[in-house]
């Protein structure tokens, strides 16, 4: 019985630093590679970086529309439709966030 | 690849900006619907008309509307009987522009129209990427 969860805590321990590993990893990929699609068959921390570089692009993007609109350069159809796009990479984003830092907590609160 | 209910946006969104210029050169007819020439015996507004084309974007992979020109219509100007007037010929006839009203209105209404099925396109693909990402949320 003791030996049985013994076994269990460096499993746990793997597990969370997955998770931590996946979380710098994201956001360290995100920061330094230019945003492509996702390789087949990629990993979830990988998936994870692009959606945050896209996400990134589309609000810079977005912002720039904006003050161009502004200014009066940009057609507000392109203004509309670039905040619009930011907008849904942002819920996309924070939806995502949510999931992992639920997946991170549903670990910490495990019963051991 | 891109998200097709991405590139749908999109394509709608190149629907919209061909309609807007097509409404801008509706304005400029209406807007020119009595603008005759200023010397003798010359010619009024030619009222101009557009046209649309497909145009492939090889970057999304889809066929987008793009605006191919605008040209202007070749039909006869009417005349009107005014002899105090600066452009009238030497008869008196003063060339107005070949511009219709009705045929003006027309084309704005539809071009409205457009507009509306374009951004209820944008819409659709809208919402259908955000009951996606509900799943995440909810599921």
């Amino acid at each position: 019985m003791l030996n049985a969860i013994s076994a269990l805590a460096p499993v746990a321990s793997q597990v969370t630093q997955g998770l931590s590993g996946l979380g710098g990893a994201s956001l360290r990929q995100g920061a330094a590679t230019a945003a492509g699609a996702a390789q087949p068959g990629a990993d979830f921390g990988s998936v994870f970086a692009n959606v945050a570089q896209n996400f990134v692009d589309k609000l810079a993007e977005g912002e720039s529309q904006a003050v161009a609109g502004i200014q009066g350069k940009a057609a507000v159809q392109d203004v509309v439709q670039a905040v619009m796009s930011a907008e849904q990479s942002l819920q996309l984003a924070m939806a995502m966030r949510d999931k992992v830092v639920g997946a991170y907590q549903e670990f910490m609160h495990m019963a051991i | 690849m891109i998200d097709p209910l991405d590139a749908s946006m999109k394509i709608a969104g190149a629907g919209l900006q061909a309609q807007s210029t097509r409404v801008r050169v509706v304005s400029e007819n209406l807007a020119n619907a009595q603008a005759t020439g200023t010397t003798r015996g010359a010619d009024p507004y030619r009222r101009k008309t557009v046209t649309f084309e497909s145009a492939m974007n090889r970057a999304l992979g889809v066929s987008l509307v793009k605006i191919k020109g605008v040209g202007v219509d070749k039909a006869p100007f009417r005349v009107e009987f005014e002899p105090s007037h600066p452009a009238a010929d030497e008869k008196g006839y003063v060339k107005m522009p070949n511009v219709s009203l009705l045929l003006e209105m027309a084309d704005m209404r539809e071009a409205n129209r457009s507009y509306e099925a374009n951004l209820q396109m944008i819409k659709q693909a809208r919402s259908m990427q955000s009951m996606t990402i509900d799943l995440l949320r909810n599921g």
